[in-house]
């Protein structure tokens, strides 16, 4: 027998997993064309279409980590909810003050 | 800029990418330890902080690749994994503002004596299992999950918690100074240190090295170490590739095999850092 809970975490879960499995498309898909256009002598479109892909691989942990902080908000546990939000300023911090 | 196309030193940088990838879904290191020594050897050509930049996007592409697991497959820790993080991203931003104060040989010393004391507790303990009893109390940080090896449930709980944050400090500070992702510190150490089981520790570590690569990847970036997006984007579509491969392979292969694997890919980098490199 399937509860609500369950059925809402499960959801969740492929939400979750429909998100990350899109990002790693975007990914393979940044890095072949990057390459592709390389091959091809389009080296400043190669250039582009790389440093976009490196953005989108620096964007995804970030993501993650806003992943877990959302599920532990959900489950009211502030000490972890504490720990999310503070390796996100750190995160934060050296970005800005690099 | 990107320089004019190369194919061998491509064909390197895609296979040694690949294999990483595999890896890194066998053992959940991140595959710098193999990336870098790849990247800055002659057949790329490389200098050793241009090595450090691509392998950190390696890295980066091996927690991405993670995000492609089947979901009752995830065995990652999240709540070890966040406490854990705050010590290795302090880690990374701390050193990464010294990347360029110190020279490569010292690092490399560094990381070989690391890897030969890692192997040897690896090889010391390796048919130690890290599982309790069922319902047995796991803790805050513990946990539970299903052996595919055995069909049976393992259960069980972190110890040595300090021991713990202070290597994900070390590890957060090696990412950032050497592009190693860290994993080859943080899996070792919460398995043979911490009671965490392999998979357990390889899955948490993977989940880990992203995050920690990013602080790192920025400070690299924003040296101007970055410069060749074509052999780093290279090598992460081979890692992405490797892992798919690692994946397939991972029900197959045995904790113990993974232990004996691990151990001698640490003594290997140690011969390369602290024997060949002059």
């Amino acid at each position: 027998m399937t509860t609500n809970e369950e059925t809402s975490e499960t959801f969740k879960e492929r939400v979750r997993a429909n998100w990350g499995r899109m990002a790693f498309g975007g990914v393979v898909a940044g890095l072949a064309g990057g390459f592709l256009l390389y091959r091809l002598g389009q080296l400043r479109a190669a250039t582009l279409v790389l440093m976009f892909t490196c953005g989108l691989l620096i964007s995804l942990p970030i993501i993650n980590v806003l992943l877990v902080l959302g599920e532990e908000v959900r489950r009211r546990d502030w000490v972890f909810v504490g720990l999310a939000v503070a390796v996100l300023a750190l995160i934060a911090f050296t970005i800005t003050t690099r | 800029m990107l320089a004019e196309p190369a194919l061998p030193a491509d064909f390197v940088a895609l296979l040694g990418g690949a294999v990483a990838g595999c890896l890194g879904a066998l053992v959940g290191i991140g595959g710098g330890v193999l990336l870098v020594p790849v990247l800055n050897s002659s057949l790329v050509g490389m200098t050793f902080r241009e090595a450090t930049a691509a392998s950190l996007v390696g890295v980066l592409a091996t927690s991405s690749s993670a995000a492609v697991v089947p979901i009752g497959k995830r065995l990652h820790n999240a709540r070890l994994a966040l406490l854990l993080l705050a010590f290795s991203v302090t880690g990374a931003t701390v050193a990464g503002r010294y990347i360029t104060s110190y020279s490569d040989r010292t690092f490399q010393l560094i990381f070989g004596t690391l890897a030969v004391v890692i192997a040897g507790v690896m090889f010391v303990r390796l048919n130690r299992r890290n599982v309790m009893p069922q319902g047995a109390d796991i803790g805050t940080l513990g946990g539970r999950f299903l052996d595919f090896d055995t069909g049976e449930e393992v259960v069980y709980r972190v110890k040595r918690l300090p021991v713990a944050l202070a290597v994900s400090f070390s590890a957060g500070a090696l990412t950032a100074l050497v592009g190693i992702g860290g994993g080859i510190l943080i899996v070792p150490m919460l398995n043979s240190l911490c009671g965490v089981p392999l998979r357990v520790a390889a899955a948490t570590s993977v989940f880990m090295v992203g995050v920690t690569a990013v602080p790192s990847l920025t400070f690299h970036w924003a040296g101007g170490f970055l410069g060749d997006f074509h052999i780093a984007g290279l090598t992460a579509l081979g890692v992405v590739i490797g892992y798919q491969v690692g994946l397939a392979l991972s029900p197959r292969a045995s904790v113990q095999w993974l232990k004996v694997l691990m151990a001698s890919i640490l003594v290997a980098v140690a011969v390369r850092y602290l024997l060949l490199t002059k």
